[in-house]
């Protein structure tokens, strides 16, 4: 049996309650409820013993690099002082390690103002913000506790943080796709601000649960036909902004790895920290069913060395051998990877399923592909001539 | 699937193409695509396979 691969990315969730109420929240609004049992922030003791456990990962493994991602709930919902607070906490620890750490955190960026773009300026710190596309899109879903929309809002704050001033610590957007929504227009609203990268989201749905528009036939393609309509519009702009769902199609077209989780066989290897310290293995299985993360591990207990023994973690580093017969045998297995995990679950067969995408990914994959290797095979065409 | 698509999901060679090459092609979609796939040739995977669904932190 080979080495486990160690933890590369650690999502730590500063804090479990949220200043949002999005309808399709994996938190708060599906399947698991255990956010109740959490306290609202991570604390300076959990903070500091995280930071710990990771240098201590790092060193069993020599590794001399390593992700730290702020999530929630809303990272952001304990301001600038809790956030300096678990900052410290990391370079307390981290200090003299020679240990390289990459900062960020996502964010609904409703709290972002200039302080806390100092704070991240100050601590190369960078913030990915969720928006589902313009404001009559985003508000379907991202409304605050009172049902009301909050786009108006976050175009302010996303005129602030996209200023020359704090451009740099601005990573980019992660938007749900919603097949309801005009896939061009809302592609062409998020590449208005100019971020480095976007990813499309396909909605955490499962057999259980199914997805808006494949509800009575899960071989309707309507979030293919979504995606292939945005990707044919990113496409032909040749714009910088990268797609990470495009981008990892592509690059696994030319055997480079997928840069995400939720395609291709490569190895998982990141890991959530909640607020009380508890590790799990992903934090949207938490729209399987309730307790779906939980591994029973601590920080305050365990090394991140046990959970890389664990069942659910191991399943995530074998690549094929943990998925289901039907995809093992699909000649797209190595690209889609039997999609992501969560929409694999149905409470009958658990994840030993395709993806409930799996007509939209098999779709999508073809489409990129095929006009990828068209366009190369016009370009080398031309260069011979 | 039949073969001829299959055959266009094959991986492709992309050690005969240098940066240049990439760098002059016409279609910008295609060109700024490859340079991302060059680019995660070059700096490799050795220290981090897959970034999280939910996160984007754009240290790629």
């Amino acid at each position: 049996m080979t080495d486990p691969i160690p933890f590369h990315t650690f999502i730590w969730k500063v804090a479990s309650r949220c200043n949002l109420n999005c309808s399709y929240c994996f938190v708060y609004n599906l399947r698991d409820t255990r956010w109740q049992d959490q306290p609202a922030f991570m604390s300076q003791a959990v903070a500091l013993k995280t930071a710990q456990r990771i240098r201590e990962h790092c060193e069993a493994h020599q590794k001399e690099k390593a992700s730290i991602v702020f999530h929630g709930g809303e990272p952001l919902l304990g301001g600038a002082k809790h956030l300096a607070a678990m900052l410290s906490a990391i370079e307390s620890v981290f200090k003299d390690s020679g240990i390289s750490l990459t900062l960020g955190m996502q964010s609904n960026g409703l709290l972002f103002d200039a302080e806390i773009g100092d704070l991240l300026l100050n601590r190369r710190m960078s913030i990915g913000i969720s928006l589902d596309g313009p404001p009559e899109i985003n508000d379907l879903h991202r409304v605050d506790h009172e049902g009301r929309p909050t786009s108006h809002k976050l175009e302010s704050k996303l005129a602030l943080l996209t200023s020359d001033q704090y451009r740099d610590v601005f990573s980019g957007f992660l938007c749900v796709v919603n097949p309801q929504a005009d896939p061009v227009a809302v592609t062409k609203y998020l590449l208005s601000y100019q971020p480095r990268g976007i990813d499309f989201l396909l909605p955490l749905n499962n057999y259980d649960c199914r997805p808006v528009g494949k509800e009575s036939d899960l071989a309707a393609t309507p979030y293919a036909d979504w995606l292939i309509a945005a990707f044919d519009y990113w496409f032909s702009r040749g714009v910088e902004t990268k797609i990470r769902i495009f981008n990892s199609l592509i690059n696994m077209l030319f055997e480079v790895p997928s840069e995400v989780e939720s395609l291709g066989l490569h190895p998982v290897d990141l890991i959530v920290i909640e607020s009380n310290g508890e590790l799990e293995a992903v934090d949207s299985l938490k729209s399987t069913f309730d307790g779906a993360t939980k591994l029973g591990y601590s920080v305050f207990e365990n090394a991140f060395d046990e959970a890389l023994k664990h069942d659910l973690v191991v399943s995530r580093h074998v690549g094929a051998a943990s998925l289901c017969l039907e995809c093992r045998s699909c000649p797209l297995l190595s690209t889609c990877g039997g999609g992501y995990l969560p929409h694999r679950y149905s409470s009958s067969n658990g994840f030993d399923n395709p993806s409930v995408y799996c007509a939209d990914l098999q779709k999508l994959i073809k489409h990129v592909h095929t006009t990828v290797s068209s366009a190369l095979n016009r370009e080398l065409l031309e260069s011979r001539q | 699937m039949t073969s001829e698509s299959i055959r266009k999901l094959d991986a492709i060679d992309l050690e005969k193409l240098s940066i240049e090459d990439v760098k002059a092609m016409k279609n910008a979609g295609l060109r700024q695509a490859l340079l991302n796939v060059l680019r995660a040739q070059v700096e490799g995977n050795e220290h981090k396979f897959s970034d999280h669904n939910s996160s984007f932190i754009g240290d790629r």
